[in-house]
């Protein structure tokens, strides 16, 4: 019980923090600069980085422990002008999810997984993982499958992965560098 | 606790990998002072004996081991190269 505790408390910080860089930095200056898109759809959406990880560390659990945030985040979206459904937090959550085994298994049956590193794999699955995100969502927001919407959410999931990706490696660069500073 | 040491460390291990990838690994410090040691003392293209870069100053402190691994690695990156057919001389890499 503990550990789920602990698991539920450094996902949803995760989340809220790459939720909350998204809302009050990302969508701004989206729109901006993109006066037509739509504030549904984020084109870089950080909390995908945060959701294929869990996903990855957590397995299916990671639906439950990214939950509360997500429905926290739907409130303050829809705040802002938004107009997010209030069943789109688990149909994400679920649909992400979905897509991301079907991904898993896609790449592991092809035992391509063993030329791929390990954040390429995390790429390609957060692809995967999207186009099941921006079908239901696109379903869910608009009552049909949107082309322009599902590549809006692909787009913003993928770019929002890479980037969470690449905060971490030099998060992670900064702390081992100051390491080897401290040490000398 | 193992497992979220386990966790944080496949994370680190899965960001070393990206980092490769992309070309910004970093050589660490002992890596850097051998191949900095290695300059120091080779000339031209003269080899230099794995005994002497040990003993140089900028090695002081290291390890046995460690010292060994980062020769390693400097050769595998191919920034410094066996001298010559008789173990344990290195020169830094003419490419």
């Amino acid at each position: 019980m503990k550990e789920h505790l602990n698991n539920f408390l450094i996902v949803s910080i995760a989340f809220i923090v790459a939720n909350s860089v998204t809302l009050g930095f990302v969508l701004p200056l989206q729109s901006l600069l993109l006066s037509g898109s739509q504030l549904e759809i984020g084109l870089l959406f950080l909390p995908h980085g945060v959701r294929i990880l869990s996903f990855y560390f957590f397995g299916w659990r990671a639906i439950f422990y990214m939950l509360p945030a997500s429905y926290l985040f739907m409130l303050l979206t829809n705040g802002i002008g938004a107009n997010l459904d209030t069943l789109s937090p688990v149909v994400s959550m679920v649909a992400c999810y979905v897509g991301f085994v079907v991904g898993s298994v896609l790449i592991t049956g092809q035992k391509k997984q063993l030329s791929f590193r390990i954040w390429k794999f995390f790429v390609v699955v957060g692809a995967i993982s999207s186009l099941f995100n921006g079908l239901a969502l696109s379903w869910l927001q608009h009552s049909g499958t949107e082309i322009i919407s599902i590549i809006g959410y692909i787009i913003g999931d993928v770019a929002g992965l890479i980037a969470c990706l690449i905060i971490l490696m030099y998060s992670f660069r900064l702390a081992r560098l100051a390491g080897s500073e401290d040490s000398n | 606790m193992p497992s979220k040491l386990k966790q944080i460390a496949q994370l680190q291990l899965i960001l070393t990998e990206m980092e490769e990838d992309l070309g910004i690994k970093d050589n660490s410090t002992i890596e850097k002072r051998v191949l900095l040691a290695l300059a120091d003392l080779s000339s031209s293209d003269e080899a230099v004996a794995t005994n002497d870069i040990m003993d140089h100053e900028l090695i002081y402190g290291f390890s046995r081991p460690s010292f060994y691994r980062a020769l390693l690695v400097l050769e595998e990156q191919g920034k410094i190269r066996k001298a010559k057919s008789i173990r344990g001389f290195y020169a830094l890499s003419t490419e």
